[in-house]
């Protein structure tokens, strides 16, 4: 490669990229203050951690943290709506000062912005089928097309690991549809979610039957840098799981349920 | 080559962290590869449609028939009125379950793919304004020269064919280009149903990879080389095409 092309791309790479390095803006828990509003992005398609109501009301297990977190700063709450392909987009760019979104703690996530320790759940990737395509191991993938939301982090994994040809729509939404209208033969998505689909009557024909992979926490995120907010979260979710919160939550959003996780978690930080 | 290549990028994300992974991860550079294919074929084969569609709807309108005409014009008026993002929708979502037919395991599966379902729809679309390009030329053909056809016996369907659209095709290449050319960046809306282009590969790529800035600079860049040999071509065919003494 000669230089001039190299120092072209340069020139152009820069170009956008500066506007990833001009966050020198005050500090986040000042901006909040001040603003009077917590900014979280969050989701507001992915039960039960943020959906909607049918008043038109954003809830769900997220949701409930996020107002524990403006209470604590004092401030009223708003959800931004986001997705898993634009969350840190919305984060870096200042339209949102937390991401709590049933975000999935992954290496590549935590070069771009601060990730909250500990989660304050986890999950991994299932499948939700029709009952007579007799899915039974990962392995009957292999060639199948295979539905998806774009941005899942186990996304890769399937069509790498599996063999399964993704077809990865923009919202789960549409890739349910696309599910139930037979385009694809399966839809790969976060269990505890499918699992809960499967509650509703019209998706009665239909099975969550693989064994969960890629188990990862869910966790909040701040940008980069923000070391006070960054610092502030951290001992809020140790406190969540020494308080009994975490499994208050996870009793009032997923009936019935112990998982391994939490269990393990409220162990830890007693 | 290809390996000293890959590991000068991997090289430049490591010191500056301007992370192209389509350069030095096989995996990456496979799916792009296979998007940019993809764009091309979609687009190719909607130039082509439409092409059909334009030429084949102008000599409708050129017919005597009153109903043939109204059909034409009401598809124009439909696919020219609404946006092509929710045609892909309506057809994808809407028409598409209704197209099926059962397999193995009892499940109904449509038989047109998202792909096929893009072609169609683009091409229909970009079809609507060829006919009223076409139209233009066809009415700018001057009237001695149709009357000078017929004199010589021509049919109605022969003077079109041999006389007026080789003119009208000249007189509106022209705008067929710019058409041509909106069509072929229109193919990055089949996004929208997971048609595997350079912008849906793209967007799995910087899911993962988390390299949005990158990602967004290579698919610029990809669409004005695509669209830069596209006008290039249709530059050549317009010159080779050229009538001395006509004007065009």
């Amino acid at each position: 490669m000669t230089m001039l092309t190299r120092t072209c791309l340069r020139a152009l790479l820069a170009g956008s990229l500066a506007l990833l390095a001009s966050h020198a803006m005050a500090d986040a828990i000042d901006d909040i203050k001040a603003r009077g509003t917590l900014l979280v992005g969050g989701k507001t398609d992915y039960k039960p951690f943020g959906y909607r109501e049918p008043s038109g009301k954003v809830v769900g297990f997220s949701v409930d943290l996020a107002q524990r977190v403006a209470d604590k700063l004092g401030v009223k709450v708003e959800i931004v709506p986001t997705t898993a392909a634009n969350q840190l987009q919305f984060l870096e760019q200042g339209k949102v000062d937390v991401v709590i979104a049933a975000m999935n703690d992954t290496p590549e996530r935590r070069k771009i912005v601060y990730v909250v320790e500990p989660g304050y759940y986890a999950s991994g990737a299932s499948v939700l089928a029709v009952k007579t395509a007799r899915i039974q191991k990962w392995e009957d993938l292999k060639g199948q097309k295979v539905c998806a939301a774009q941005g899942a982090y186990f996304n890769r994994a399937v069509q790498e690991r599996y063999g399964a040809d993704i077809i990865a729509f923009k919202a789960p939404t549409e890739a349910y549809n696309a599910l139930r209208n037979g385009n694809c033969s399966a839809f790969v998505y976060d269990d505890n979610t499918l699992t809960l689909k499967l509650e509703e009557p019209e998706w009665a024909g239909y099975e969550v039957p693989l064994k969960s992979i890629m188990p990862q926490p869910v966790a909040m995120a701040v940008r980069l840098g923000e070391e006070r907010f960054h610092a502030l979260l951290t001992s809020l979710s140790n406190e969540w799981y020494k308080t009994g919160v975490i499994v208050q939550l996870e009793d009032k959003w997923f009936p019935g349920k112990k998982s391994t996780f939490v269990q393990d978690m409220v162990a830890k930080y007693r | 080559m290809t390996e000293s290549i890959a590991g000068w990028f991997k090289h430049l994300h490591e010191r500056t962290g301007i992370n192209l992974t389509v350069f030095y991860d096989a995996f990456d550079a496979a799916r792009f590869v296979a998007g940019v294919a993809t764009t091309i074929e979609l687009a190719l084969i909607c130039v082509i449609l439409s092409l059909v569609i334009g030429l084949g709807g102008v000599i409708v309108q050129g017919s005597r028939s009153r109903l043939l005409k109204a059909v034409v014009n009401a598809y124009i008026q439909f696919f020219r009125n609404t946006p092509s993002l929710i045609q892909l929708y309506f057809f994808y979502f809407g028409l598409g379950p209704l197209i099926a037919l059962p397999n193995a395991s009892g499940q109904s599966v449509p038989l047109v793919s998202n792909f096929a379902w893009a072609a169609i729809c683009f091409s229909i679309y970009a079809g609507a304004f060829n006919i009223e390009i076409f139209r233009a030329g066809v009415e700018a053909v001057s009237r001695s020269t149709v009357e000078a056809a017929e004199a010589l016996g021509y049919t109605r369907l022969k003077s079109y064919i041999h006389v007026i659209l080789p003119l009208a095709f000249r007189y509106s290449f022209p705008a067929f280009s710019n058409n041509m050319v909106n069509l072929t960046k229109l193919t990055s809306v089949s996004y929208a149903i997971a048609v595997p282009e350079i912008l849906y590969a793209s967007s799995q790529i910087w899911s993962d990879a988390l390299n949005v800035p990158e990602m967004m600079n290579i698919v610029l860049v990809s669409y004005v080389l695509i669209v830069s040999v596209f006008v290039y071509a249709m530059g050549r065919i317009e010159r080779a095409l050229r009538l001395p003494g006509v004007g065009i």
